[in-house]
């Protein structure tokens, strides 16, 4: 029943939440007013996702693939944004408020309220939901971090190797011409 | 509960929802871990005698400034706005029309209203106003003036080394204010207070000792290329030869260092060898002047002469008669804008002449060095080369046009030339993240740490962006490029906005479709060492 | 007080104007410019067989003449604000379609050559007779009459475009942040200059004759005020434009001038072609050869590396 509602609606509701998600953006961060795909990729990728993100929750598909796909498409930027992890998922919250909003008049009628707590459980599922994106997120990045240091220093251990090969016994005296340190790129 | 429908500030202060507000010129000194890059090394700032050298921390409070710090930077100012037009002019011009503002790929990575480079310049305007105009020192900030305090070069810091001196908003701008000008201008005023980011002193350092921003010593650099020809010989069954400080040679071959010690450079240089063996090249590389990069350019413009002064100096002592330079990005920005003016002329050279094809490079006629792909599109486009582009079959290509050969010289048709007569499979990204508009990796001007990956990765998002078109439109695998920081940094960032696609230089896949005269057997692998499609035991082969 | 804004401050106003241009001209020419630092907006000039587009050979000019064709353009059809292009992704058709964002171009045009035209129009006060071309000027701005007496072309669209102007500093965010007081303040000054003349030739009617006497007395450097016909409300429209006259070289609306000084877009790409030399360039310390053999003499014979001194 709720959920013809929310369908019907899906205009309003998942554009108002859109805009409240857009003002969390600081002052002088112009979010949603252009729409280009390349040369503004986090608005872009937040109006599509959005949408797609709405779709699935109002059927119930929280935990479909494309529900994740779209939390990680949201959630990716901010994550290495100037946020704390709960800013970067709060967003999630705010559709409560933008149901209660929109369905305010039905929301006094008792038939809806246990719906509308329902519902309101699955936005919390969501919010759950959102914060393992953030924190695989978070995890890839250490990751790449590692990655990164363990290619420098595979490379320094290939070429380390070879003097060894090349040298023999004098490896350590030859090798000390590379300060590991100095090894960094 | 009530029937009034919260407003929008109410409901967004119910929950921790939005970074903190900033103000234009309020300074912002939140240093979140991830985004700023170590200081640099007293010992290292020592070796090239840089001033206050000290240990120091950002998230200090104090910052261990000489007493008089503001001085110092006030006259540095007074100096550089009679020695750098652009400085005077581009802070004097600005109608903070807006049109840079969403040009910068770390304004649209970060979120950070300060990333827009209107907004960076004015970290350093408002100082102008306040102590270098009659309205601000009269009116102060009611002129858009605005008092130097600590808090003020804090801020600099943080956002002058977040700023990849990429010029693309110098492309937008309806004057041509060039941000890179003021970002570098910022960071020579910070470096005379002693304060400097260790990627960059570090590597300048090594460079003016050594030759190259590795470190590596000239023996060491002797046994790397060896390994390389090594390695080219195993893919390849051909010995080649690299000629290494040889007197009397015709060409100096001078490349990042990168290229013979960091993946997936190595790959490249492995390109090249093959090239000049192939052509029977007279060339030398030099371990004197073992590196093209210059990271003095992200520090002074003293620093970068000092370091340039290696390759003229070299090609001089050794007499060759021209200079060839390899696959680099910022290199070719101080080569081509600056090498001349700072260390020329260089009359002791001639103009590049390629021995094979007899063309002469009239665009390098004072410079007399010329770029590798050039070179290499000379050659092809005078069948040179023998080249089966099949031999790229395993990559479904793009290219990222550099930003410095794109904004600093407009090297724009050879790659490509060279990539679509040496493979099959190319495709270019979106038109507005490519050639001058091509969005920068994020890494540039020596902020390609790994302490410093978040802000990367912010900065990396749009060229990311498009990657992933590309990737999921065509399957593209690989990203090709000419920057050794490119190739170095790339990788980080294309692992996480878009996953499972490769790094790559143009001249890898040059090394890929070479038919060499002395090759005996087909190959079998490509210069990765892996197998090559249509070849036994490939199959999505290799690692 | 007809002799205050009507001969004083005129006078002030044009001494400040002038000085003030010269001394900003002066400031900038005396600065040094040590580098070639063009920004390339298109493929450079380099293999012969490598053709270049005739807008490529602008965007990326070789030679002095195409900077001049490159200034034109930026100056005449602000050619970088035109660059804003965008892509957008079709969603049925998977089509990537570009489309521009030129809003701030179109508005930027529109306001910088009506104020040209406007200007244009004005110098009649100054000419007796009023050369032709000042009639034509006037008769193609004046093709709509919409009202009477004429109302200019120009007087639309430098309403329009400030207003535009004005209101994307409100209203964007981003651009809100980015703004001073100096921004808004030169929108209002250049807008309530433009209202009080639509004012003055549409509803309040002056003596354009007088105002003409004025004005050419002036420039005679023999300022006779007329009597009474002038009204108050072109001593109002007066004082604002001697306001933006002496405010103008302190100004951002330096730009005008700054971008003919603009490094990045009045220097050709002609940098490994000639040679530019640096009027500060210094020697500096360096780390010549021989120094680094001496270091690493015994390394270099250990790797069979040639030197100079065995």
């Amino acid at each position: 029943m709720l959920e013809t509602i929310l369908s019907q609606k899906k205009g309003a509701i998942a554009g108002k939440w859109l805009e409240l998600i857009a003002d969390s953006y600081p002052a002088g961060v112009k979010i949603l007013a252009d729409k280009d795909k390349f040369t503004n990729p986090v608005g872009y990728i937040l109006s599509s996702e959005i949408e797609v993100l709405y779709d699935e929750f109002v059927h119930d598909q929280i935990d479909s693939e494309r529900a994740t796909i779209a939390l990680e498409e949201i959630i990716r930027s901010k994550a290495v944004q100037d946020r704390t992890p709960g800013q970067s998922v709060s967003f999630v919250f705010l559709l409560k408020d933008v149901i209660r909003a929109e369905l305010k008049s039905q929301v006094k009628n008792k038939e809806f309220a246990a719906e509308l707590a329902k519902l309101e459980e699955r936005i919390d599922n969501l919010a759950c939901q959102a914060f393992n994106v953030y924190t695989g997120c978070r995890e890839r990045i250490n990751q790449i971090r590692t990655n990164e240091i363990k290619r420098d220093r595979d490379n320094a251990n290939r070429l380390l190797e070879r003097f060894a090969r090349k040298y023999g016994d004098q490896t350590v005296e030859v090798a000390s011409g590379y300060d590991r340190s100095e090894v960094t790129e | 509960m009530s029937d009034e429908v919260a407003s929008r500030e109410e409901l967004l202060k119910t929950i921790d929802y939005v970074p903190a507000k900033q103000d234009l010129y309020k300074p912002n000194l939140e240093f979140r871990p991830g985004t700023w890059n170590y200081p640099a090394n007293p010992k290292k700032a020592e070796l090239v005698d840089l001033p206050y050298p000290r240990e120091w921390n950002p998230t200090d409070l104090d910052w261990k400034l000489p007493e008089n710090w503001k001085e110092i930077i006030l006259k540095g100012m007074e100096e550089r706005l009679d020695r750098y037009r652009s400085l005077r002019v581009y802070l004097d011009i600005c109608v903070r029309c807006g049109a840079c503002a969403d040009k910068c790929h770390f304004y649209l990575g970060s979120g950070d209203p300060k990333n827009m480079p209107v907004a960076r310049t004015e970290l350093m305007r408002s100082i102008y106003r306040r102590y270098f105009t009659v309205g601000g020192k009269l009116l102060g900030g009611a002129a858009g003036g605005r008092e130097l305090t600590e808090d003020v070069l804090k801020e600099w810091f943080y956002y002058y080394y977040q700023c990849t001196e990429c010029r693309r908003c110098s492309v937008f701008c309806p004057y041509g204010i060039d941000t890179c000008e003021i970002t570098m201008m910022g960071r020579e005023l910070l470096n005379l207070v002693g304060i400097g980011i260790n990627w960059i002193v570090e590597p300048l350092s090594n460079c003016f000792r050594t030759g190259n921003h590795l470190g590596i010593q000239p023996h060491a650099f002797a046994d790397t290329v060896e390994f390389a020809m090594d390695d080219v010989e195993e893919i390849t069954g051909v010995k080649v030869n690299v000629p290494m400080n040889k007197k009397g040679a015709e060409i100096l071959f001078v490349t990042p260092s990168a290229d013979y010690f960091a993946q997936p450079h190595w790959y490249t240089f492995l390109g090249y060898m093959m090239l000049f063996h192939e052509l029977d090249l007279d060339y030398t590389m030099s371990s004197y002047a073992s590196e093209g990069g210059n990271f003095g350019l992200f520090h002074s413009a003293e620093m970068m002469k000092r370091l340039n002064n290696k390759i003229y100096a070299e090609a001089q002592r050794l007499g060759v008669k021209w200079i060839l330079g390899g696959e680099c990005g910022h290199m070719w920005r101080v080569i081509h804008q600056y090498m001349d003016t700072i260390n020329g002329p260089a009359d002791f050279l001639e103009v590049p002449k390629s021995p094979i094809t007899g063309t002469v490079f009239e665009n390098a006629k004072a410079t007399k060095m010329t770029h590798i792909s050039e070179f290499t599109a000379d050659l092809i486009k005078n069948n040179k080369l023998k080249l089966d582009p099949s031999r790229n079959d395993q990559w479904k290509i793009t290219y990222h046009d550099s930003c410095n050969p794109a904004r600093a010289m407009g090297l724009f048709e050879e790659p490509r030339y060279i990539i679509n007569n040496v493979a099959n499979n190319f495709y270019e990204m979106p038109e507005n993240t490519i050639r001058e508009k091509t969005f920068c990796c994020g890494s540039g001007s020596g902020l390609g740490t790994d302490e410093n990956l978040e802000m990367r990765l912010r900065g990396g998002l749009p060229r990311g962006n498009a990657v992933k078109y590309v990737k999921e439109r065509h399957g593209v695998n690989i990203l090709t490029c000419m920057c050794a920081i490119d190739k170095a940094t790339l990788p980080a960032v294309v692992d996480y906005w878009v996953g499972d696609v490769e790094i790559g230089g143009i001249h890898e896949l040059v090394g890929n479709a070479l038919i060499m005269k002395d090759e005996q057997k087909p190959r079998t692998t490509d210069l990765r060492g892996d197998p090559l499609p249509g070849v036994e035991g490939s199959e999505e082969g290799g690692e | 007080m007809s002799t205050l804004f009507g001969v004083i401050l005129p006078y002030a106003a044009i001494a400040i104007f002038i000085l003030g241009m010269l001394y900003k001209v002066i400031k900038w020419g005396k600065s040094a410019v040590p580098f070639r630092i063009p920004t390339t907006c298109a493929q450079e000039e380099t293999l012969p067989w490598i053709k270049r587009k005739p807008h490529e050979k602008l965007d990326n000019p070789s030679n002095n003449l195409a900077v001049v064709g490159r200034m034109l353009l930026e100056v005449l059809i602000f050619r970088s604000l035109w660059r804003n292009t965008r892509a957008e992704v079709k969603a049925d058709s998977q089509k990537l379609i570009y489309s521009g964002s030129k809003f701030l171009w179109l508005f930027g045009l529109l306001f910088h050559w009506s104020l040209l035209v406007i200007l244009i129009r004005h110098c009649r006060l100054f000419f007796e007779p009023v050369p032709w071309i000042l009639d034509v000027v006037e008769n193609i701005d004046g093709m709509l009459e919409i009202m009477i007496p004429t109302l200019y072309l120009t007087d639309i669209a430098i309403l329009l475009a400030v207003t535009y102007l004005f209101i994307r500093r409100v209203v964007f965010s981003q651009l809100r942040y980015i703004s001073l007081p100096a921004d808004y303040f030169a929108l209002l000054l250049i807008g309530g200059v433009a209202v009080t003349g639509v004012l003055l030739r549409i509803f309040f009617h002056t003596d354009v004759e007088a105002v003409k006497e004025l004005a050419m007395s002036v420039l005679r450097f023999s300022p006779e005020v007329p009597d009474q016909s002038i009204s108050w409300l072109f001593y109002f429209h007066l004082a604002m434009v001697c306001t933006l006259l002496a405010y103008f070289p302190f100004s951002k609306m330096m730009h005008a001038g700054g971008i003919f000084f603009s490094p990045t877009r009045n220097m050709a790409n002609t940098n490994r072609v000639k040679r530019h030399v640096n009027p500060w360039d210094y020697p500096v310390k360096l780390h010549p050869y021989h120094e680094y053999e001496e270091e690493f003499h015994d390394k270099m014979k250990q790797a069979g590396l040639p030197l100079e001194k065995e």
